[in-house]
Order: structure tokens, then sequence, then C-alpha cells
């Protein structure tokens, strides 16, 4: 994926004595090459969401699709979005936020390795580099050996090409969705194919293993109570797993790090 | 909901705005734990859900758990989420299809 070292340098030595507009182009080019398995996943993922969102939930207009797509580029909390649209009422705003905030705090975590490069750059990018770190960008991202205002123009372009892919993708699933030719019941399982993938991808790396079986077995637990014993409030239960997982990670974290916790109250408390 | 996931994008970027540039262990820890954990969460949960929870109707957790193994294997072996959630995806709809008349 990643262009030869010897290549890049002949780019950069090249492009130094080439006009600005032509400067950038090789690297665009490269961005475009880089987020290409991105567009085949983004693609079939958004049509995915867009059939399952317009299927699942009435009356959703292909409109609002963009719009979300646009402002969450997030796959999992989307498709766990569907979910919460179609049994609207069962769901408070502040669930909502408290389900947003547990599916995606990683993302708070694949800003940090950009803090001092990323500072630099103008406001308005700023945002929008932001706004569009997902996993797969920050893969890309990540493995970029890029430097100065190459590696500004290559980000930029890897985040713009992947929002894009996911809104098409999305749109498109959206507007098709109702006017498939075979029955589309059983669309809903993609959800559950989608975190199994990614599960079974994070799976790959071994630290990964306890906080799997413990996030897996609890819930299990939990709602296999919720089902016996208190019938109809199962699909409340997510919170209560939650909680029970971050208390049970946070006591089997490693000694040297619990004591820390003080730190991050003296982060915040400086600021 | 977008607000939520934006905010916690530029969430770092608000607090260590100044020339901290350590970041506490503990919310590395957390970050790499907690992925795993809450998308194990979310696989059990939807995993469940698929047969209703107002309603139970068991014969669906029968359709979804050899659809689910063909997905993990599917992702094992080709290692392309495409492939793998289509594969599992078919597999389900088919099960859901053809055996929905024997157990419904």
């Amino acid at each position: 994926m990643e262009p030869p070292v010897a290549e890049n340098i002949h780019v950069q030595a090249v492009s130094r004595k080439s006009p600005p507009g032509r400067r950038y182009w090789p690297t665009v080019r490269e961005a475009f090459v880089a987020s290409l398995p991105v567009l085949m996943g983004y693609l079939t993922m958004g049509i995915a969401f867009g059939v399952l969102v317009v299927t699942q939930v009435p009356g959703f207009h292909a409109g609002w699709t963009f719009l979300m797509s646009l402002f969450t580029v997030s796959g999992s909390m989307q498709f766990a979005s569907v979910e919460m649209l179609r049994n609207a009422p069962q769901y408070s705003l502040i669930g909502t936020a408290i389900l947003a905030v547990l599916i995606n705090i990683r993302y708070t975590v694949y800003g940090l390795p950009f803090l001092r490069v990323w500072r630099n750059y103008p406001w308005w990018l700023r945002w929008g580099l932001i706004l569009g770190l997902t996993d797969e960008t920050y893969a890309i991202i990540c493995a970029s050996p890029r430097h100065g205002k190459l590696q500004r123009c290559f980000v930029s372009c890897v985040v713009f090409f992947d929002i894009a892919y996911w809104c098409i993708g999305t749109v498109t699933g959206a507007l098709l969705g109702n006017h498939l030719p075979f029955s589309t019941e059983g669309i809903e399982f993609a959800m559950l194919a989608l975190f199994v993938v990614i599960l079974v991808d994070l799976c790959r790396k071994r630290e990964n293993w306890r906080g799997a079986v413990v996030g897996g077995s609890v819930t299990t637990v939990v709602i296999a109570l919720a089902m016996v014993f208190f019938p109809g409030t199962a699909n409340k239960t997510l919170l209560i797993a939650m909680a029970i997982i971050i208390g049970l990670l946070l006591r089997n974290a490693p000694a040297a790090k619990r004591h820390k916790i003080c730190n991050i109250y003296l982060h915040i408390k400086y600021l | 909901m977008s607000a939520v996931v934006i905010a916690l994008r530029a969430l770092p970027f608000l607090i260590f705005r100044g020339g901290q540039q350590k970041l506490p262990p503990l919310l590395d820890y957390l970050g790499k734990v907690l992925t795993a954990a809450a998308i194990a969460m979310l696989c059990v949960y939807s995993l469940a859900s698929l047969c209703d929870f107002s309603n139970p109707n068991y014969a669906r957790l029968l359709y979804a758990l050899p659809a689910t193994a063909v997905t993990v294997l599917l992702q094992l072996t080709v290692r392309n989420p495409m492939v793998s959630i289509c594969g599992g995806t078919a597999c389900y709809m088919l099960l859901l299809h053809f055996m929905g008349t024997i157990l419904p």
C-alpha cells in the first residue's frame, strides 16, 4: 500500500521544481490509490446501511441518510442507530448520547497521535479532518510516511475521499432500498455481521482478547437474566452491561496503571 | 448523536490543547480494552435482538448462529469485510427463507 521510500523521495524532489498546482497532483493520486480498499468497503457497507435504514425505519427519507452520514461518518454508530430509530420512543436523548460515547470512545484515542501535527493546520481543515477520522482513515494516514505540506495534502485527500465514499454509498442504498427485486427479510443480519467482522479483526491481537471475552460474557449473562426475569425490559440492558464491563476492566487494570486514575483529574483540573 | 460523535473525536484536541503531550495511561488502557469489549457487547446484543426481546423467537437464533459462524470463518480466511458481511447475511437470509416454512 505504501509507495517505496525511494519513489517518494523522487516525487518530492521533482515536485519542488514544478509549479504549485502540479506539485500536489501525485500526492492526490497516491491518496486515491491508498483509499481504494476503503472505497470498496464503504460503498458496500454504505449501501447495506442505506437499504437497512430505509426498509427497517418507516418513512425515512434518503436526504436524512445523507445528512446523517455527512455528520456522523461512523459505520458502527449508524448501524446501531437503526435499531434506535426503529424503537425511537424507548430511547431517551441521554441514553442515545451515552450509547454513542460507548461505541465511539475509540475515536478519542485515534486523535492522539496527530495532536502535534494537526495543530498547525488551519481550523477549518483541522475540524474537517477530526470529523472524518474513522477506523479505516486512521489506519491509512498512520501508515503514511510523508511530511510537511505533502502529508497535509495526502491526509486531507484521504479523509475527503473516505467521507465521500460513505455518503455516496449510504444514499445509493437508501434510494435502492425500497426497489430491491427480492425479499429483504433478514437483511438486519448485516448489522451483526459488521460487528462480528470488526471483532474478529480486533481479536487478531492478543491484547484485545480479554476485553472481548469480558464484554461478550457479561452482556450474555445480563441479557439472559433480563429475558428470564424481566421480559420486556431486555432491550434496556445495554447500559447495565456496559457499567459492569467498565467496572470489571478497571478492576483488572494493571496496578501501575490503576493508580494513575488521579492523573486524569489532574489533567482536567489544570486546563 | 452526530454531535456526540464529533465531540468525541474532537475531545483530545480540546483537552490537550496546551503543551502537555503525554496522555494519561489509564485513558490509553481504556481506549485499547474498551473497544473490543464494546464491540463484543454489540455482537451479543444484536444477536439477541434478532430474536425480538418482547416476543422471543428462538428459531431465528438457530439460523443466526450458523450464519455468524460463516461470517467468522470467512473473515478469518478471506480477510475481506465485504465478503464476510455479504456471505453471512446471504446465509442468514437463505436460511430464513427456506427453513422458515419448517420452523416459523
